[in-house]
């Protein structure tokens, strides 16, 4: 998630108070919010729909495997991915209630994969030499689009690249190799690569997000088969730890409050967390694990997945220490979320759904407008 | 010196002499669990269409169809008249010998009574939990060996099971109570350092398999409800006493082996082969605990222990998603020392068994990895006709696909060689199983075969279809729609893929039957 530079709307503030009241509605009218309960296989029928969104239909989401996720700017602009023919995929930008394919990317590459977007409409990714856009042995790079243009970035010494994120300023975060063969976490800032370096006991990190404040977050190992989550500010890295009894965790998302949200182990499996101020909190399941927090906005709405029973997995949105299925607020009109990827700070959230026995689709969840 | 994978299961099959009738003695026709067998010498392009081709007649049985049907020609029933007997056993317990040409019933065992599906809480196996795993057959013996789950005085009970073929009464040395346990302080531990097998918590869901006089027998959960383990138990197939326990997570918890009820796959020097999923927090500082990994087990002086293994690296994330990578079991490329294999992400990993790669959070270190599919439940088939080598997959959501392989290379072409104008639902664990069958690489011989659910199966019981294909162009050749009055087969079995012998196709359902296919009888001129 990336900040609200849209000029057209109320100030954020503002916003963020309506917001503050319609979640408050929300919460009050019913109680939607539950915790983990692996007894809990179906939503209670206590739950009732109660539509706080809109669904927009972005178009059919390729499945692709690998960290894949849709990211959403400001204004409602979306980076996520679109089949060209067979099994190529492409970048692809949602804004303005349309859908554009990116291409496969400059010249010796037909592959393209966006996994970033900032404000001013620039998005990040990585393209490859292969029609397969998981193919470990094609040559893969990170690459910022802007203004209709693809720019290849450099790697850090080693063979391949991928870009995560991309910040208010165009700083772009991702992984690299290394000389050795290693991969590390890198920011690029349009000009040069830097290696954000590991965590003292660690050879292997990455970086997925990066807030207005430089702020980058991700994940770096500790040993030979654990990771943390981690935050680097002003360069020097952190170790997030994990939830209490868990060995692994990892950083998707940062806001502007410095709010990271991301997923760790625990004793019942992988949870979705909130770390604030040096405290890292397990924000629960839908039901069963596991969970992961994808996206974090600047009201401190956190956005993921969960588990609700061992089949089925369903969107979530988590505020003031509550859970909520994000089916449960949204029309019934056949749509069934499963999972949330980022929500921005006008509320919107970008998910992908599906409904029964059809394609994975792309969806924006627009906030009903409240009646002063 | 690198030890090939070898086809000796499949000598049972391609040294026979032509027209001798198949034997399908395990699960996906051969230890190697290609699912693919090239000695069909009746059904071909030409002749598999709906008008010439279709259903012959369905056999009842009394619960659902968890494990793929075994066939075993030339049976002296009960010591008399020789047939071709079709073997199905049930998640009623029980075991069935059909006539494998008329559909007639010849034998009939009920092995106990089945656990409701409402006792374990289950909702991934409706109905009832009683035989889910397939069975396997010793030719040498005529023995068909198969684990049951039973429902006495409130208490669950697996017992592994050697039956006479001919009769399919219990060997003198049978049936036996499974127990066991390993070294460890993972749940269930009885603290002082020892992990019990229990019984109400695990579910046979893999093929029995097989080896030099070994029966192996792998578990996993029901519906990830805590605690579980993965366990794989050998048992000595003359006596079946047990050999030795292997315990994926002795000192966490997870790991379950179910791999949508696949067997394990067998190498020349009889190691076994699996792929494990989602794994603890607890696991990651014990190496001995392998979740989300393909592992490579050695038996050796009667103890069975992991010789390597392979994790991706992104596996934190794969049970962050509850990604399975064991949700699809590994294939065994024919004559080399790999296998592939995928799980619910749809990457494929090309495996090097003799070095298998381990986990590297810097970049994986198998052969290679290329998204193949959508999602998998069950295995892919491998097709090694002469021409073009072929792995054919269909994932949720997804057309099916095959991808060549080149022996020269020893990769896949990571673009797909055929893809079909079908496609799978999206849903979460709508993937269709496929076999393939062909005379051996002869033109016009070669046909994909696959049951497809027509809805999510996952918790529910849905309809199925069966589809044949045209192996070397994927262009359709017959479903069971297009006349459905006549060769509609009922609900889908999870994740049986057809089974194809002597010209005929046994499809598995969850309709309380095996419907079988073939060639409708020649009009006879008026």
């Amino acid at each position: 998630m990336t900040n609200d530079a849209y000029s057209e709307r109320p100030p954020l503030k503002l916003r963020m108070l309506v917001l503050c009241v319609a979640w408050t509605l929300v919460f009050a009218g019913c109680s939607v919010g539950y915790q983990s309960d692996k007894a809990s296989a179906v939503l209670p029928a206590a739950l009732q729909r109660t539509p706080q969104f809109n669904v927009i239909d972005i178009g059919p989401l390729p499945m692709l495997a690998d960290d894949v996720a849709i990211r959403l700017n400001g204004s409602g602009a979306a980076a996520l991915w679109t089949k060209s023919g067979v099994i190529t995929m492409h970048a692809a930008l949602w804004a303005d209630h349309r859908l554009k394919d990116l291409g496969g990317g400059p010249r010796g590459f037909t592959t393209s994969v966006a996994h970033g977007i900032n404000d001013r409409g620039e998005i990040a990714g990585w393209v490859t030499t292969s029609q397969n856009a998981v193919d470990s042995r094609a040559t893969v790079r990170a690459f910022v689009w802007s203004k209709g243009r693809f720019k290849v970035l450099a790697t850090l010494g080693g063979a391949s690249c991928r870009a995560l994120g991309i910040g208010r300023d165009g700083t772009v975060v991702g992984v690299s190799a290394v000389k050795n063969g290693l991969q590390h976490g890198f920011t690029c800032d349009g000009k040069s690569m830097t290696d954000l370096g590991t965590l003292p006991s660690g050879e292997y990190s990455i970086a997925f997000a990066i807030n207005d404040a430089g702020h980058v977050v991700g994940a770096a190992s500790i040993d030979a088969s654990t990771k943390h989550a981690t935050e680097w500010t002003a360069g020097k890295i952190a170790d997030l730890g994990t939830l209490p009894g868990g060995f692994n965790s990892s950083a998707r998302a940062i806001n502007d409050h410095d709010k990271i949200v991301g997923f760790s182990e625990t004793p019942d499996g992988y949870h979705a967390f909130l770390w604030d101020k040096g405290k890292m909190t397990d924000i629960g399941t839908l039901g069963a694990d596991p969970s992961e927090a994808s996206g974090i906005n600047d009201l401190d709405e956190v956005v993921g997945g969960s588990s609700i029973n061992s089949t089925q997995r369903h969107a979530f949105m988590w505020r003031d220490g509550k859970m909520t299925d994000l089916n449960l607020l949204i029309p019934d009109d056949g749509w069934k979320l499963i999972n949330a990827y980022d929500v921005n700070n006008k509320g919107e959230i970008v998910c992908m759904g599906r409904r029964p026995n059809q394609p994975d689709h792309a969806l924006l969840l627009e906030p009903l407008q409240t009646t002063p | 010196m690198q030890r090939a994978l070898s086809v000796v299961s499949l000598l049972v099959v391609s040294s026979l002499p032509a027209l001798a009738q198949v034997s399908v003695w395990t699960q996906r026709y051969d230890n190697l669990r290609t699912g693919a067998n090239m000695n069909e010498t009746v059904l071909t392009t030409a002749n598999v269409n709906s008008l010439t081709f279709g259903k012959l007649f369905s056999m009842p049985v009394d619960g659902f169809v968890f494990a793929q049907p075994l066939l075993m020609p030339n049976v002296a029933v009960l010591g008399a008249t020789k047939h071709d007997v079709l073997y199905v056993a049930t998640a009623h317990d029980s075991v069935y010998g059909f006539d494998a040409d008329t559909g007639a019933r010849l034998l009939y065992a009920s092995l106990g009574t089945f656990v409701p599906s409402t006792v374990i809480g289950t909702s991934n196996i409706r109905d009832a939990v009683g035989i889910i795993g397939s069975p396997v057959i010793d030719q040498s013996t005529n023995t068909l060996y198969v684990v049951t789950k039973t429902y006495e005085k409130d208490e669950q009970i697996f017992r592994v099971h050697a039956l006479d073929i001919t009769s399919l009464k219990e060997r003198a040395y049978s049936p036996k109570v499974v127990t066991a346990s390993v070294r460890g302080m993972g749940v269930e531990n009885n603290g002082y350092g020892t992990v019990m097998f229990e019984a109400a918590q695990e579910n046979q869901r893999p093929a029995l398999t097989l080896v030099d006089g070994v029966v192996y027998i792998a578990f996993a959960s029901h519906d990830d409800s805590n605690p579980y383990h993965g366990w794989v138990l050998a048992y000595n197939k003359t006596n079946l006493s047990q050999i030795a326990a292997f315990n994926d997570s002795p000192n966490s918890s997870e790991g379950g082996i179910w791999m949508s009820g696949q067997g394990l796959v067998v190498d020349a020097a009889n190691n076994v082969y699996l792929m494990t999923g989602n794994t603890t927090p607890d696991s990651d500082y014990y190496p001995s605990d392998l979740g989300e990994s393909f592992v490579k087990l050695t038996l050796s002086g009667g103890t069975l222990a992991a010789a390597d293994y392979f994790r991706p690296n992104n596996y934190d994330y794969l049970n962050s998603i509850d990604g399975d990578l064991g949700s699809g079991g590994p294939v065994g490329i024919p004559g080399t020392p790999y296998v592939v294999g995928g799980g619910k992400q749809g990457i494929f990993y090309l495996v090097d068994t003799t070095n298998m790669g381990k986990l590297n959070l810097q970049a994986d270190r198998c052969r290679q990895e290329f998204q193949a599919d959508h999602g998998l439940f069950g295995s892919p088939a491998f097709w090694n006709n002469a021409t073009t080598p072929m792995l054919f997959s269909w994932g949720r959501g997804a057309a099916l696909t095959g991808y060549a392989y080149s022996y020269s290379r020893g990769l896949f072409n990571t673009v797909p060689a055929l893809v079909s104008a079908q496609e799978t639902l999206s849903n979460w664990d709508s993937s269709a199983s496929v076999s393939v069958s062909s005379n051996g690489s002869k033109s016009g011989s070669g046909i994909v075969w696959a049951t497809m659910p027509l809805g999510e199966p996952g918790d529910n019981t849905v309809p199925g279809r069966l589809y044949a294909f045209n192996a070397t162009s994927l262009k359709e050749l017959f479903d069971s729609d297009q006349v459905k009055s006549r060769d509609d087969y009922g609900n889908y079995a999870k994740f049986v893929a057809p089974v194809v012998a002597n010209g005929k196709v046994y499809v598995s359902t969850d309709s309380n039957a095996v419907c079988a296919y073939g060639l409708f009888p020649r009009q006879s001129k008026l």
